[in-house]
């Protein structure tokens, strides 16, 4: 895989953290940010022994082939939860396709978005990321109109009710499944141009900014109907409207389906990487494969609860736990 | 393999997106107002932008059957994402400002008022565009309470479970009205 800047490593993850965050179902209060906030501060902590492993010259090519296949397995069933969110915000968002009686329109939906994955992420890792930055400035200007539209629509009450807030812990919990794209963060850590830990800290500073500002918005203009809301961050953006002819602003819904399109194709990228590391003699249709993957994952996770607590355990194994594993045998290898 | 790629993207692009399979503008009737009420069962009255339709009232067993009905009657489906005026009668608030913001998706700065026995009367006969320029001005010079639907339903779904909207009767705003979350 070649080298990526500090730059397009943070836009590569950003990307996926804000469809995830888009996705969001449920309430949210001023609780869920300041859960969400504390999150990010725990994982950067915790992505301190793969920045080490990395930093120490460490590589997943040199790591025990176990983890890789557990990171693969991680990547794809992450991917697949990527559609299965897609599918379920695809009920709220009325994205625009013709009517093909045959197949339902969220299959549709996500089959396109599978095929201009499949069309991004076959150049590999450098031309996805160096349009990971044009979308990721995108989404940025976006979420930028769509808050300042909401400015008047601010109710600072909204943001001090916390009666229906599950609590802190529920909310740390939701944040680190909605952080499932460190699979990807840990196969991409290995390949920047800078320093890991400037890239590290380049990243979780964005990741901070975004998981506390969007929540925070949404909180404080769609609080009063947090109750019948299903997706807060698409009801704010409705409710803001920056463009008032509109129900939902087409800018908006522009920026979603090109997140989509760059989360699941982040994903195939670090999947097609593994089986290139796995299997060195699998050269061609890795993309297909993976993407394939992908979306036989989406249909096997469609029923399960979406923020189960076994997804945060399992950012925690793939973040945290594997890395120091990785770190501690490659330092006895060193002593020995 | 770019080429069978860059092929299926193309052939996906031309046969599944786009308009072929869209709906005409004239195939729709745009609703301006609706007037909501209870009636044995619900009701509520249509109103449209196009000058030349007719305001329409239908009355059904449950909210998602009237739709169904207006668009059997009329012979048009209806596009309810530009509603600027909800004028309420008796009925339950909180259910059909719901129904109408998530199920028929009206605009979420769409108005609220409540004109009680005369809702159905306003829809009917009254000009929406300038019903809803007269509820913004009172509301901007401070004599009509802010009556968006978001704001309205988030004083209905608080703890209070009250919320207040300019109020109409049978001749002209009068005032503000006190809408009660029923349950």
């Amino acid at each position: 895989m070649n080298r990526i800047s500090g730059g397009q490593f943070a836009a590569l993850l950003l990307i996926t953290d804000a469809f995830t965050l888009f996705c969001l179902m449920g309430g949210i209060s001023v609780i869920t940010s300041a859960a969400f906030l504390i999150g990010t501060a725990v994982q950067l902590a915790m992505a301190l022994p793969a920045v080490k492993y990395f930093s120490s010259g460490g590589s997943l090519r040199r790591c025990h082939k176990l983890y890789l296949w557990i990171y693969l397995i991680y990547i794809l069933l992450w991917g697949g939860l990527l559609f299965v969110m897609l599918w379920n915000a695809s009920e709220e968002l009325s994205v625009p396709s013709d009517n093909i009686p045959i197949i339902p329109e969220k299959f549709l939906i996500s089959g396109l978005i599978a095929v201009t994955c499949l069309y991004a992420s076959s150049p590999g890792a450098r031309s996805l990321s160096r349009a990971a930055v044009i979308s990721a400035a995108l989404g940025a200007v976006c979420i930028a109109v769509v808050i300042l539209a909401a400015i008047p629509d601010f109710r600072m009450e909204y943001l001090t009710d916390t009666s229906d807030s599950p609590g802190f812990f529920s909310e740390l919990s939701r944040g680190f499944v909605l952080s499932g794209g460190v699979g990807s963060f840990i196969v991409f850590l290995g390949y920047t141009k800078s320093s890991p830990l400037k890239c590290t800290l380049g990243y979780f500073a964005g990741k901070a900014v975004l998981y506390t500002v969007v929540p925070v918005t949404a909180a404080a203009v769609a609080g009063g109907i947090m109750e019948i809301t299903d997706f807060p961050i698409i009801t704010a953006a409705e409710i803001a409207q920056p463009f008032s002819a509109q129900r939902i602003d087409s800018l908006f819904l522009i920026i979603f389906v090109i997140l989509a399109v760059f989360a699941v194709a982040v994903q195939t990228v670090a999947a097609s990487y593994i089986f290139s590391e796995l299997f060195p003699a699998f050269t061609k249709y890795r993309s297909t494969v993976s993407l394939v993957l992908i979306t036989g994952s989406a249909f096997l996770l469609s029923d399960v609860p979406q923020y189960s607590v076994v997804y945060s355990g399992a950012v925690v194994i793939v973040l945290l736990v594997l890395p120091l594993i990785m770190l501690v045998e490659k330092n006895k290898g060193r002593r020995r | 393999m770019k080429l069978s790629v860059i092929g299926a993207a193309a052939a996906s692009v031309m046969l599944l997106t786009g308009c072929s399979g869209a709906e005409q503008v004239q195939d729709k009737n745009y609703v301006r107002a609706i007037a909501a009420m209870e009636n044995d069962g619900y009701a509520a009255a249509f109103s449209f932008y196009d000058e030349s339709t007719d305001a329409f009232s239908v009355s059904g067993e449950t909210l998602e059957k009237l739709r169904e009905k207006a668009e059997v009657s009329l012979g048009k489906t209806l596009f309810t994402g530009h509603t600027e005026l909800v004028i309420l009668g008796d009925c339950d608030y909180t259910e059909t400002l719901t129904f109408l913001l998530k199920e028929w998706k009206v605009s979420p700065s769409c108005l609220v008022v409540y004109a009680g026995p005369y809702s159905a009367y306003w829809v009917k006969n009254a000009d929406a565009e300038r019903l809803s320029g007269s509820v913004k001005t009172a509301v901007e010079q401070g004599k009509a309470p802010q009556s968006d639907i978001v704001t309205v339903l988030g004083g209905l779904l608080s703890n209070e479970k009250t919320a207040e909207v300019p109020m109409l009767d049978e001749k002209d705003l009068c005032g503000s009205y006190k809408l009660k979350d029923k349950n």
